[in-house]
């Protein structure tokens, strides 16, 4: 009988689902299916996050006695966010006229309509924020939702490289998004230092989040990148404390905040395409 | 057919399909059975899951057939006749055959002449052979006399009209001895035949290991006797080799000798290509037939010139085809209506008449020779399905005009691409599919089932059937009154233009009888009406003029209504579903289902038995058997036809009424089945080394359609071509659909790790495929599934095409019959598709 | 309403695909491309947006040792696959249109005139198995022909079938139908013959299960599905300390901030 194994061949025959290393699949055919989303839905993370965090950092400033041009334009981050994330989760939509059917019933169980509700809130929220303090305690309540919800979305999927991050996603978008947001006024001018130490606090965080991420056995080299510009670096730089490297450091956590969103969508795509039974 | 026709007396799957579910073990060989009739195959896998049925599947590819097998032979292709001729010796050898059958139900006992000379005495060749043909009055039962003539002999005779059997001979009771010892008996001369065909030689020349062969055997050798049946299922990977029709025989015998014919899951199982070819066979589209495998006069042929000499020729004295005078006369009234009276011999000389090799390739061969003007195209695509189809499709080129009615533009319409200074002028007519148009298939178990038009077909989309019908009256409207324009003026041509019922009927017959007014009932009735009287059967056609019938063998089938649109089951066989013929007769040669003396052989394997007390042949299927005829009825021999047979003979198409493990007559290559190679092949003809290829076959060897040598190291490979379940024939009905195109979208070859290494090939690449005629690419599908096999010391490779690409659709492919070779089997001139030399090679 | 289920039976499947062919016809699927794979005689490879029904064909080699049923040979099983119809379905509760609903007969069904495309169900079914569709935009999947059902048919591919693989019927009946088939298996020697049907994994059991030779993972089947809704709280208490931390940090910052800010103008 001349049926032969292809194992230790130099030809290969159709790949068998048993391959020779007995590592079992079929194929290799990815068991999952690649997340359909494109650019909007990191972008949408990005000022979704930084928008949610400034509508905090709004109350807090307005608290603290802050500035009140601070605490004017981190109102104006956070409307100005929420106004851009809509179109940006609309465009995303593969049926975009179709919308509103988002708000046409409220599960608590899914991330997803938990988040489009929290952006609906907080879009209305801080829009009015911007001529009432009332509204930006709700706005900053919905922002804080809004900047660590979208690790929950990621979390909680079937996405292999999204599901082992679940417990940590949240807490590494929602330092991302304090990042930007704190990171993006010091851009805008403002010295206030609490906005220093907060972007140090997030630096910091970013940083240990990197640790333990790279002690589960790290991701790919995108998300590194993401996270050197979100962690490590920046906290140097504002160790130093220069206005200079302060300045740097606030345009690297911007910078590292949108990479990180862009390359944990892609690293979900990634691991799905090599997702095994 | 005419391997059935010949042992059995009728060209027909002696079974059901339904019938598989009782086997206890059935062989399927020369079929992907699960991949091509993925329907019928649930019946298999009901015998598998239900009687723990053995199911062995005996080919060179691992199909889905052999994923469902309890065993897979794999067995280079074209060494078929060794192993079954093994399989027969083993019987023999180990007395595995059911004794109490084969002495009464089969001619082992009856006593051959003596001047027969076997393949074993003259080295390949049976006796008779003059060099270029048989002439077979050696092949005769002792005592028997010929009827002059070498009747199916010459090219021009065709073979499918031969499968009656007795048109050779006149005999009265041939001898016999039921001792089968005599050692010119059928059973010792067929003993010594077979003798040579070991398992050791299985195992040299098929690359089976012997241990494997005698396991098998005797798997398949116990479901035999009172108590079990085994059942054998083959399709076009018998029939396409240049010994199709003996490899048939073969299997008959088989059968035979197990006693598994006319039993409840015995019989054999032909698996038709495609929808309605067994239709195609009892309606024939063949040009050496007409209905109801009744023959095509020759021309010229001393004893054919008159309907009395025709009739004389071809009726035999005893059995079924006692009756052909009426079948003959009832079809010319069919033809010709009142112009056929009996001083014009019903105007049997209106009959065209054969005049050469008019087959598919022996008309396509004078096409390109420009002997042919035009052609009708219909329901075939051979510039893609069709042997040797670059050849086919350069003689196009040769015709004045060319008719394609189809679906979609098929590739034999546009074949001109190809040859853009061809001037054929091509007409495409689109055509209705079978959903858009009623009819009936006749499937593969003679099963005709009415179809209903469930939309009207698309645009100026028409039948084949309105097609024919304007056609038809066209022609009739140009008939001149020239004499040779006799038959056309005569033809009755009144059909309506979709009335296909109407066809049915008529098909089914009717008898003429007085009108109303002439039986004086009064009134004066338009012509024709009234005088047509409803007939049951064909059992009611007479030979005198008086009875109108367009196919004998299905006459039954307008009982009354059209039964072949019946659509209520019942019992084990599903009677009132459909009609098979003849007479519904689900299990064709029932009365082997009964001992000599009318009894069940055993309660497990009941089917048809004599009733004592009704006085009748009883049970789950309609007796293939006159009804009233006691099984210990000795025959009337001063009656001729079925009176002339006695109540134990239950094959009752042959005059001896008996199956045929010995053909006296009828077959062009040989009263028994003999190893040949394919007509290319590496090997050497182990049992017959001067006698490579069948003797009888035409290689029709010419520019276009070469032959590569006899060994031939150009072509080390053996070329094996099939189909798969996602496609249809040449893909004219699937490449062109989404869902299915989509399921195989590219021609791949199949081939070994090992074959993949030697020719540096990797899974996937493209390869070259190469034979005499010419080389094709496709994509490396390299797999286990596909083994080296060791014959004589040396590694063969096989080569898997599925042939169902073409340049035109949604997915295309090069064309894989342009590989194959024109040839033909002798019998029915099919070409040979499985074991090509060839060469595989990285492209 | 029966609470209805598929039971696959991969051992009487002769990979005709039928089934694929009958769903795409019935439920009017387009092609899902013309792509040669090269992979045994899978050309579809995997369910999707365009493929609801799927035959999976497992070439195993011999060397790994397995005995098939055309002895000393290798074997090729034949598995026609499909949405498996999760009690505890990932796409369902993620969906966040309440377009995915369960019907009345136990299916997981996409309403059509109601998913807008979000692709959430795409990342959270873990069999792979609903899709958005390029062109059109929204998310398909088998919908256990809820039409046919309601009309009180069979699904299109169980009744294509023609080997009787594909059962469908009342769930809790096939089930013990399966726990005797499997048990006739084994008495016939097929020792690795098994049911694949989570109901110790939260999925809870599917509407769709199999009978399978060996590691389910060779026909793709994980061993171990988990419905993505079981990372909810981990991930909302994340995402709580996030927030707290992101709120309480804020305070603080400007709190501090502002008393030092003070303390340096006193």
């Amino acid at each position: 009988m001349g049926t032969s194994s292809c194992s230790g061949k130099t030809t290969t025959c159709a790949p068998s689902p048993v391959p020779c290393d007995l590592v079992m699949s079929y194929y290799d055919v990815p068991l999952l299916k690649k997340p359909v989303w494109t650019w909007e839905v990191p972008l949408y993370f990005f000022v979704g996050g930084a928008a949610g965090a400034a509508a905090m950092i709004g109350v807090a400033a307005q608290l603290g006695g802050a500035d009140k041009k601070l605490v004017r334009d981190a109102r104006r981050i956070a409307a100005g966010g929420a106004m851009l994330s809509t179109p940006l989760l609309i465009l995303d939509l593969g049926r975009p006229e179709r919308f509103l059917n988002m708000l046409r019933v409220f599960k608590p169980q899914s991330p997803m309509s938990v988040g489009a509700w929290t952006l609906a809130v907080f879009g209305g929220a801080s829009t009015a924020a911007l001529i009432s303090d009332a509204a930006a305690v709700v706005s900053a309540a919905t922002g804080l939702v809004m900047a660590t919800y979208t690790g929950v979305l990621l979390g909680a999927t079937a996405i292999p490289e999204w599901k082992r991050y679940a417990g940590t996603l949240p807490i590494h978008f929602g330092a991302s998004g304090l990042a930007s947001a704190a990171s993006l006024l010091e851009l805008l001018g403002h010295n206030d230092k609490a906005l220093g130490r907060l972007a140090s606090a997030a630096a910091a965080t970013e940083t240990a989040i990197g640790v333990r991420i790279e002690a589960k056995g790290g991701t790919d080299i995108t998300t590194r990148i993401g996270g050197m510009f979100s962690g490590p670096l920046p906290l140097i730089l504002r160790l130093i404390g220069s206005r200079k490297t302060r300045q740097a450091a606030a345009a690297s956590q911007l910078l590292g905040s949108l990479i990180t969103r862009i390359a944990w969508v892609e690293a979900g795509k990634k691991s799905a395409n090599r997702s095994k039974p | 057919m005419p391997g059935l026709g010949t042992s059995f007396g009728r060209g027909g799957a002696t079974t059901a399909q339904q019938d598989l579910a009782n086997a206890d073990a059935i062989l399927i060989m020369g079929s992907s059975m699960a991949e091509n009739h993925p329907v019928g195959f649930q019946w298999v896998m009901e015998a598998r899951e239900g009687n723990g049925a053995k199911v062995i599947h005996v080919d060179p590819r691992f199909t889905r057939t052999s994923a469902m097998a309890d065993y897979w032979l794999p067995l280079r292709a074209g060494s078929d006749l060794v192993f079954l001729g093994a399989m027969i010796n083993y019987v023999l050898q180990n007395e595995r055959d059911f004794r109490e059958y084969v002495v009464h139900y089969t001619n082992a006992p009856t006593i051959l002449r003596e001047d027969f000379q076997d393949t074993e005495d003259l080295g390949g060749l049976f006796s008779g052979w003059d060099g270029t043909q048989y002439d077979s009055k050696t092949w005769l039962y002792e005592g028997a006399e010929p009827k002059g003539g070498a009747p199916g002999m010459k090219a021009e005779g065709g073979g499918h009209a031969k499968d009656r059997g007795g048109e050779a001979q006149d005999l009265d009771e041939p001898r016999q001895d039921q001792t089968l010892e005599h050692p010119r008996c059928v059973y010792q001369v067929l003993k010594r035949h077979f003798a040579r065909y070991t398992p050791e030689l299985v195992e040299r020349t098929c690359g089976i290991p012997r241990a494997r062969f005698l396991e098998v055997a005797d798997v398949f050798t116990r479901a035999s006797g009172r108590e079990k049946t085994g059942a054998i299922c083959y399709a076009v990977g018998w029939t396409q080799h240049s010994t199709g029709v003996q490899i048939i025989r073969a299997a008959s015998i088989l059968q035979l000798l197990l006693g598994n014919i006319g039993r409840p899951g015995g019989g054999i199982m032909a698996l038709r290509g495609h929808a309605s070819i067994q239709g195609s066979t009892d309606i024939p589209t063949l040009y050496d037939i007409l209905p109801g495998y009744l023959p095509m006069p020759t021309h010229g042929a001393p004893d054919e010139r008159g309907l009395t000499q025709y009739i004389k020729r071809h009726r035999s004295p005893k059995g079924w085809w006692w009756n052909l005078d009426k079948y003959i006369v009832s079809l010319l009234k069919a033809y010709y209506g009142d112009a056929a009276t009996k001083a014009n011999d019903f105007g049997f000389d209106w009959l065209p008449r054969l005049t050469g090799d008019h087959s598919h390739q022996g008309y396509w061969s004078e096409m390109a020779d420009g002997k042919v003007e035009g052609l009708f195209v219909m329901g075939q695509n051979p510039a893609v399905g069709a042997p040797n189809a670059k050849f086919e499709r350069r003689a196009l080129q040769k015709l004045k005009w060319l008719v394609v009615l189809d679906m979609v533009e098929t590739e034999t319409a546009t074949f001109w691409k190809e040859a853009l200074d061809s001037e054929t002028e091509v007409f495409l007519f689109p055509a209705a599919s079978h959903v858009e148009k009623e009819g009936t298939f006749t499937n593969t178990q003679r099963l005709l089932q009415w179809r209903e038009k469930a939309v009207e077909p698309p645009g100026d989309a028409q039948s084949d059937y309105t097609f024919v019908v304007k056609l038809g009256r066209l022609m009739k409207g140009r008939a001149t009154d020239r004499p040779r324009d006799a038959g056309l003026r005569a033809l009755t041509w009144d059909y309506k233009d979709e009335d296909v019922e109407e066809v049915l009927r008529e098909i089914h017959g009717w008898s003429e009888g007085p009108s109303p007014r002439e039986r004086g009932e009064g009134g004066a009735p338009a012509p024709g009406e009234g005088r047509q009287l409803p007939i049951k059967n064909f059992s009611d056609l007479k030979a005198d003029g008086s009875t109108t019938c367009g196919c004998w063998i299905y006459s039954g089938v307008f009982d009354g209504e059209n039964k072949a649109h019946a659509r209520k089951p019942s019992g084990r066989y599903g009677h009132g579903w459909g009609y098979a013929w003849p007479l519904d007769r689900r299990i064709l040669y029932n009365r082997c289902s009964a001992a000599p003396d009318g009894a069940p052989w055993s309660e497990r394997k009941k089917l048809v038995w004599w009733d004592e007390a009704k006085g009748e042949w009883v049970g789950d299927d309609v007796a293939d058997f006159t009804k009233s005829k006691r099984p210990d009825f000795k025959g009337d021999a001063e009656k001729g036809g079925d009176e002339a047979l006695p109540g134990d003979a239950p094959f009752i198409m042959h005059p001896d009424g008996v199956g045929w493990i010995w053909v006296p007559s009828g077959l062009k290559d040989g009263p028994l089945p003999a190893h040949y190679e394919p007509l290319e092949s590496n090997v050497e003809n182990p049992l017959y080394p001067s006698q490579q290829r069948n003797p009888a076959a035409l290689t029709m060897e010419r520019e276009g359609n070469e032959y590569a040598h006899s060994p031939d190291p150009r072509f080390p490979h053996v070329l094996t071509t099939y189909r798969l379940t996602e496609h249809h024939t040449a893909g004219g009905m699937s490449r062109t659909l989404p869902h299915l195109a989509e399921l195989q979208p590219e021609l791949f070859a199949e081939i070994s790790p090992e074959l993949a290494e030697e020719a540096g090939v990797e899974n996937g690449d493209v390869v070259r495929v190469a034979t005499a005629r010419g080389s094709i690419t496709a994509r490396a599908l390299v797999t286990a599934r596909m083994p080296p096999l060791a014959i004589d010391g040396r590694r063969v490779h096989h080569v898997g095409l599925p042939y169902h690409w073409g340049p035109n659709g949604l997915v295309t492919g090069d064309v894989v019959n342009d590989l194959v070779a024109m040839s033909e089997e002798p019998n029915v001139r099919i070409f040979e598709s499985k074991g090509i030399s060839c060469r595989l090679t990285r492209a | 309403m029966t609470v209805t289920g598929f039971f696959t039976d991969s051992t009487l499947c002769i990979g005709c695909k039928a089934c694929e062919v009958a769903c795409k016809e019935w439920n009017g699927v387009p092609d899902d491309g013309f792509r040669w794979s090269g992979k045994s005689y899978d050309n579809t490879l995997a369910l999707g947006h365009s493929t609801w029904r799927h035959v999976k064909f497992v070439e195993r080699d011999p060397a790994v040792g397995r005995g098939g049923n055309a002895a000393e040979a290798m074997t090729w099983e034949f598995s026609s696959d499909v949405c498996k119809h999760c009690e505890h379905a990932g796409c369902l509760e993620a969906c966040p249109t309440g377009s995915i609903i369960r019907t009345e007969f136990g299916g997981v069904y996409v309403q059509p005139d109601i998913c807008n495309g979000c692709g959430y169900c795409v990342v959270t079914c873990p069999f792979g198995v609903i899709d958005r569709r390029p062109d059109d935009g929204r998310a398909f999947k088998c919908t256990f022909c809820y039409d046919r059902q309601k009309a009180g048919l069979q699904p299109a591919c169980a009744t294509a079938c023609p080997t009787g693989s594909i059962l469908f019927g009342d769930l809790a009946q096939l089930e013990r139908y399966a726990d005797e088939r499997i048990a006739r298996l084994h008495a016939f020697g097929m020792t690795d013959a098994r049911l694949w049907n989570p109901k110790e994994t939260s999925v809870g059991g599917t509407h769709a299960f199999f009978l399978v030779r060996g590691d389910a993972r060779s026909y793709n089947l994980p061993e171990k599905p988990e419905v993505p809704a079981v990372l909810l709280k981990k991930a909302w208490s994340a995402a709580a300390v996030g927030a707290a931390a992101i709120a309480i940090a804020s305070l603080v910052a400007f709190g501090i901030g502002h008393r030092a800010q003070g303390t340096g103008h006193r």
